[in-house]
């Protein structure tokens, strides 16, 4: 399955346990999630900008919606995509909400930066 | 009877036996040969055989007509197209007219960068016992796993992500290329050893770019001229004034460095200096700040060993491709206890 916008969000959904139901809305909708995943692009780029050496590290940043850019490719290798699915979710958890798991959130987060930036072998 | 060389986009017409004609599209030189039953051009591949007893240097050909000229220094007075076959290096020249200057060049056709591997092959039928009975299976050896031959920059590239999890290609890439600028541009590994001529009224030589892939970096020795100025990379100006009206001639040595990642670098080059490569680029992997990798030690440990491996590179061509190789102790534990 290649690795796409859309798939991440999918997948991101899956880990909230937010997936949509027969009847009603999900707690977060695509926006939301994929505003997160703009928000985990900007801090790849900041903390691993070598990830962006082929996009090109003059180049902005993209910025995603959806449903048009569901089927848009990945942008950056496959080893950042683990990291940017626990930064979707865990910031999604930070949002005040009843069924919001702070701790999770601070550990989704946290494991972000670690798998960034942390030699974890 | 001196045979013609001709330059040319077509072949010429009515050849003689032995006339050689170089294609300026292709860069090929072709030689009319008659095999006994029909002529045809087949390419000059300029291999280098067993060097053979010296000879004296062949006769200029008639006026307007192309000199093909074998012996140990090159023909005086060569036309733009003259070739030249050095009896000692086994080399062929050719005496090129740039616009500028005129110089010899290499006629070699240069090997264009390795392509990818094929796919690997179907597997072959088990052995089933022969007239001797049945033989164990025999493990099946691991000839597709890349990196098994002499090194080349997949290799290098696989080596440096083995060692450095969480690294990302293009940096790898980019951190290569540089190790591999820094080792020839240091150690000047590749050099080039030139013979030029200078006409009447020109001023300048410029050697830079030597070929598609290869720019000139530095001037290691030159002769001929008692005015020169240098004008890096690649370029000589007579500074006597007037300019001189008569012929000047000489001989340079140059190193070169590679212009960009796919130039072809040799065999050589990737059999004997593949770790010193690999060390150059996983030290400024290492020294990079910030990232899961970053190991200022391991940097500083791999640096030197690049280092090393520059300064033996450079001994390596200073004394001509000829050592006997680095120097080593007899294992301490062969001598018995004391």
């Amino acid at each position: 399955m290649a690795r796409t916008v859309g798939v991440l969000i999918a997948e991101a959904r899956q880990l909230l346990n937010d997936e949509v139901p027969i009847s009603g809305l999900p707690r977060y909708a695509d926006d939301e999630l994929v505003a997160a995943l703009n928000e985990g692009l900007l801090q790849v780029r900041s903390k691993r900008p070598d990830a962006w050496l082929r996009y090109g590290l003059r180049t902005a940043t993209p910025v995603y919606a959806l449903p048009a850019d569901a089927n848009k490719e990945f942008p950056i290798e496959d080893q950042f995509y683990s990291p940017l699915l626990f930064y979707v979710v865990g910031r999604s958890e930070l949002t005040e909400d009843t069924f919001a798991d702070d701790g999770r959130a601070v550990t989704l987060m946290s494991k972000f930066a670690a798998m960034l930036l942390k030699h974890t072998g | 009877m001196a045979s013609t060389t001709t330059i040319g986009d077509t072949p010429p017409v009515s050849p003689a036996v032995g006339d050689a004609w170089w294609d300026s599209v292709e860069g090929q030189l072709y030689v009319w040969f008659n095999d006994g039953t029909s002529s045809q051009w087949v390419p000059a591949s300029n291999q280098p055989g067993a060097a053979g007893p010296s000879g004296p240097a062949g006769v200029p050909g008639p006026t307007g007509q192309s000199v093909v000229a074998i012996g140990d220094v090159p023909p005086a007075n060569p036309q733009p197209g003259d070739t030249w076959w050095d009896g000692i290096s086994g080399q062929l020249y050719i005496w090129v007219d740039d616009g500028t200057s005129q110089q010899w060049v290499i006629a070699v056709n240069q090997l264009g960068p390795e392509g990818p591997p094929g796919p690997r092959g179907p597997k072959g039928d088990s052995y089933s016992g022969g007239p001797g009975g049945p033989l164990l299976p025999t493990p099946e050896l691991a000839s597709d796993l890349p990196g098994l031959c002499n090194g080349s920059l997949e290799t290098l590239y696989d080596q440096v992500q083995l060692q450095i999890p969480g690294v990302t290609t293009d940096n790898v890439k980019l951190q290569a290329w540089r190790a591999i600028f820094s080792f020839y541009t240091s150690s000047t590994y590749r050099r080039e050893h030139v013979f030029w001529r200078m006409d009447p009224g020109v001023a300048t030589l410029s050697f830079d770019p030597w070929d598609a892939h290869w720019r000139v970096c530095r001037f290691l020795g030159f002769r001929g001229l008692s005015k020169p100025k240098f004008e890096p990379p690649g370029r000589v100006r007579d500074l006597s004034y007037p300019i001189p009206d008569t012929t000047r001639s000489g001989e340079v040595i140059l190193a070169l460095r590679p212009d960009c990642i796919d130039a072809p670098l040799g065999d050589d080059a990737w059999a004997m200096w593949f770790d010193t490569f690999l060390a150059g680029t996983l030290s400024r992997l290492f020294m990079q700040p910030g990232k899961p990798y970053s190991d200022a030690q391991m940097g500083k440990l791999q640096a030197l060993m690049f280092r090393h491996g520059v300064v033996q590179a450079r001994a390596h061509v200073q004394s001509g491709y000829i050592t006997e190789g680095v120097s080593w102790s007899f294992p301490y534990y062969a001598g018995g206890r004391q």
